[in-house]
């Protein structure tokens, strides 16, 4: 009985009510919804060509699209700027020599990077993999920086006692390391995803960095609608398709970044 | 006696800062005996520390010493997302103990610092000194040979010091382990150890013996005497006109 109780105090209690296991599970099928129809979508992609009126079946689409778009950038960033912050403050050696090329990487702007991009996976006939690479590309540096960030403000003592405790490898990343760097990834996550948005806009309507090519080119998503309504003049497209933009950025910033943010205050070191 | 750790002509360098923390060092520490380290900041006294719990390697010369060391820090390098219990436990947890043994080891070290009731509790919600306490527990519950402490006590106020000391002698006296303390405070190292190493400038001046009984009193004239005679040790035999 006194194990049982010990163990069960050892998971985050919120975790554990029924309610919450009820909505963990209505946010997985909303997941898994907007993943299979974002799929569907890339496999038999629409265009925004024609956009005579304010279709909510369109709106929806591109939000769809554009939401797994960022959400699959985001993902491979996250897991790639573990290891590579990680690699970067290794040594104080591996630090002086990664530092500096990532600065400079850093400091070019990732859009002038944007054609040859395209023009690379148009060659590779996909053109959906342009846009995720450059969300990618910009999410990633932000990443990698707030870690490196958190990484080198992880107290000595602790470190220290990690190495006397015998605390190495993969369980230091687990439960020291990780966790210690944990509201520097939120951060770091915080500004990719504002960054991932601001960058969308250019990203999907990709027609101009392809020769001869045509809004007709553009994969369907929130940043594309915008910019080819705007263009065709489209108004109630535009103010759609800007409103809901609005709306999913609050949402999102409401229950995801405002609960994390919250949750990385335990985190801190005094 | 049976020594249980052991120097010899023990020299620590950072080559890149070219600084020598520590040259020609030489002493041995006894099984269950309760050795205290002092001297001014830098003199390599933490450094000694460090060399025995293994987070540092040594420059030249021969440390012997058991694998079973753990270490209390001045910060008590606690874990802030982890309860007091998680963080008591934690090292356990890694080495992939029973759960059963675990709960048992923590039970029984947060019982001896008296934090059964603060076990659900984040080391933010702690005093100083009951964090102090966590760390200690911490260090205990992996049973350790060698308790190594560094200045745990001086972030803390007198009181609370005054308490702490009490309960480490406690701890040291029911266990019976050997400790290793770094301490900046001549009475606080007389309080507590068994021999005292007065270090300067990277090498041992003089290993002081303390023949006081437990408890002691820090007003009387033995002890007064022995403060005087470490006192003149660091100040390098010159007498002190402060």
């Amino acid at each position: 009985m006194a194990i049982r109780h010990y163990h069960h105090h050892y998971h985050f209690s919120y975790l554990t009510s029924k309610k919450r296991h009820f909505s963990s599970v209505l946010i997985v099928i909303a997941v898994l919804t907007l993943i299979l129809l974002a799929l569907f979508n890339f496999v038999t992609p629409q265009n925004t060509l024609n956009l005579k009126q304010l279709s909510p079946t369109i709106i929806l689409l591109a939000s769809f699209n554009t939401l797994f778009r960022l959400l699959i950038s985001y993902v491979f960033a996250l897991i790639l700027s573990i290891p590579i912050a990680l690699l970067i403050t290794k040594t104080e050696r591996m630090e002086r020599i990664l530092l500096p090329i990532s600065d400079i990487v850093q400091s070019v702007p990732i859009l002038a990077f944007f054609p040859i991009v395209v023009l690379v996976f148009i060659k590779l006939h996909a053109t959906e993999g342009a846009v995720i690479f450059i969300l990618f590309m910009a999410m990633l540096l932000n990443l990698v920086f707030s870690m490196i960030g958190g990484l080198k403000t992880i107290p000595k003592d602790i470190l220290d006692a990690a190495k006397i405790f015998e605390i190495k490898g993969f369980k230091k990343l687990r439960y020291v390391t990780i966790p210690a760097i944990f509201p520097y990834i939120i951060t770091g996550s915080l500004l990719a995803w504002a960054q991932g948005w601001s960058l969308l806009i250019v990203a999907e309507a990709l027609h101009s960095y392809i020769p001869n090519a045509t809004v007709g080119n553009d994969p369907l998503g929130l940043g594309s609608l915008l910019v080819n309504s705007f263009y065709q003049g489209q108004n109630s497209v535009f103010l759609g398709a800007l409103i809901t933009m609005i709306i999913l950025i609050t949402i999102i910033n409401f229950f995801v970044w405002q609960k994390l943010l919250h949750l990385a205050e335990r985190f801190k070191f005094d | 006696m049976t020594k249980i750790i052991e120097f010899k002509d023990v020299s620590r360098i950072y080559k890149t800062a070219k600084v020598t923390a520590i040259a020609g060092v030489n002493f041995e520490v006894n099984a269950g005996e309760f050795f205290g380290l002092i001297g001014p900041s830098g003199c390599g006294k933490s450094t000694i520390l460090r060399l025995i719990g293994g987070i540092e390697d040594s420059s030249s010369g021969t440390i012997e010493k058991p694998k079973e060391v753990s270490m209390v820090f001045q910060s008590g390098a606690l874990l802030p997302w982890m309860t007091v219990e998680e963080n008591v436990s934690l090292v356990n947890r890694v080495k992939g103990l029973p759960a059963r043994e675990i709960e048992q080891q923590t039970t029984k070290y947060l019982q001896m610092a008296d934090l059964e009731a603060f076990r659900f509790r984040y080391p933010r919600e702690l005093s100083g000194g009951q964090r102090q306490r966590v760390g200690i527990a911490r260090a205990l519950a992996v049973e350790p040979k060698v308790l190594l402490l560094d200045e745990p006590f001086s972030a803390l106020d007198p009181l609370t010091t005054d308490e702490l000391h009490e309960y480490l002698l406690k701890i040291w006296q029911e266990t019976g382990k050997t400790i290793v303390m770094v301490s900046h405070s001549i009475e606080e190292a007389i309080f507590l150890s068994d021999r005292i190493v007065v270090m300067k400038q990277g090498s041992i001046k003089e290993i002081v013996e303390v023949d006081l009984k437990r408890p002691r009193n820090d007003e009387s004239k033995e002890f007064l005497k022995l403060f005087d005679k470490v006192k003149l040790i660091l100040e390098g035999n010159q007498p002190s006109f402060a």
